[in-house]
């Protein structure tokens, strides 16, 4: 009889270990690697896609939307800063954004995981100042005016504009640049390039 | 003497107005920019419950209205702000308060939320081993006890069986 309890017990306890293994692999969450998406499109899709060497007659509009895809499974509470550049301005890169006073703009966007958010953003080239023989342009961005000062570009030159995706970490209380990967910051950044006629 | 007398009234009144009229050009401006910092905290607080509602178990569709609600707070923030730089001191008074009480309602919703993931996941997550446990139990019932459980259901059989005489 003893025997039989004893058989009954270990295989029990086997089993319960083995339906319980079963259980936490049911009910644990999948493990996903954490990343956002981050693109420039134009309102018309890919029949007006952006192209990536504009040349731009002032005044000129142009409507675009800057989409960002969080797949970080937590909420995002993101910002991007859009930048001007030229061909000597120092590029962003994965651990670190660009220089400071390019600074044309900022957007802000709470994004939920799994969720894309498209961000309009409307800009116009309207006039340029020439000083020397460097060119500098003003812009209006989603309403707001805005010159490329400091940063020109000798005539025929090109500029860019700098997209850079910034996150809010709730520890320090602050933006960081990029998004929280496995294990570090992982920095994600656009660019446009174009060129001013006239 | 009597010019001491008449100059301290005047000097009083000079004073009060002064003061009064100073109160009504800095007060609204310190209260509208302290209206944007709380409608910015307020932001920052709702966006925390939020995540912690996620790390209480929240579904992603739960979440998504409030989500949207606090850009609309975000919204009224930056407008608040735009206002602020133009002068336009009572418009951006009134866009930080929306701002603050969309804020306040997604805290709310978010606690809520987070609170009740945790209660029904701890609930399933105890039936789910629970549910684990038993089937233990059966399955080492069913093999353990087979040979018994066949034995018990011929022997029924036979005792349901006919007995032929052989007429």
């Amino acid at each position: 009889m003893q025997d039989r309890l004893a058989v009954f017990l270990v295989v029990f306890v086997c089993l319960t270990a083995i339906f319980s293994s079963v259980t936490f692999y049911i009910i644990s969450p999948r493990p996903a690697q954490p990343f956002m998406g981050f693109g420039v499109f134009s309102h018309q899709g890919l029949q007006g896609f952006v192209p990536s060497n504009m040349t731009i007659t002032p005044p000129q509009t142009f409507d675009w939307n800057l989409t960002v895809t969080n797949r970080t499974n937590k909420e995002q509470f993101i910002m991007v800063i859009v930048r001007i550049g030229n061909s000597t301005t120092s590029s962003p890169n994965v651990t670190s954004p660009a220089p400071t006073p390019s600074e044309l703009g900022k957007m802000q966007r709470f994004i939920s995981d799994g969720e894309t958010s498209n961000i309009d953003f409307t800009w116009t080239i309207k006039s340029t100042n020439r000083t020397g023989d460097l060119v500098f342009v003003n812009l209006q961005i989603n309403g707001q005016s805005v010159s490329s000062g400091p940063v020109g570009a000798v005539s025929g030159s090109k500029f860019r504009l700098i997209f850079e995706l910034w996150t809010f970490d709730l520890a320090s209380g602050s933006f960081q640049y990029g998004y929280p990967g496995e294990i570090s910051q992982v920095g994600t950044w656009l660019q446009v390039w174009f060129s001013v006629s006239g | 003497m009597r010019m001491l007398r008449l100059r301290f009234p005047a000097a009083l009144a000079f004073l009060l107005i002064a003061s009064a009229l100073l109160s009504s050009v800095t007060h609204p401006a310190s209260g509208q920019s302290t209206q944007i910092l709380v409608a910015k905290q307020d932001l920052i607080q709702a966006f925390q419950s939020i995540r912690t509602a996620e790390q209480q178990g929240a579904s992603n569709a739960d979440l998504l209205p409030l989500s949207m609600q606090l850009n609309t707070a975000l919204q009224y923030e930056e407008s608040a702000e735009i206002l602020s730089q133009q002068g336009n001191v009572s418009a951006a008074e009134t866009s930080a308060v929306q701002s603050i009480n969309l804020s306040t309602q997604v805290t709310v919703g978010a606690e809520a939320l987070g609170s009740q993931a945790k209660n029904s996941s701890s609930y399933l997550t105890v039936l789910a081993y629970l549910i684990a446990v038993a089937l233990a139990l059966l399955t080492t019932v069913v093999v353990l006890e087979t040979n018994r459980i066949m034995r018990i259901a011929r022997r029924r059989r036979l005792l349901k069986a006919e007995i032929d005489y052989g007429k």
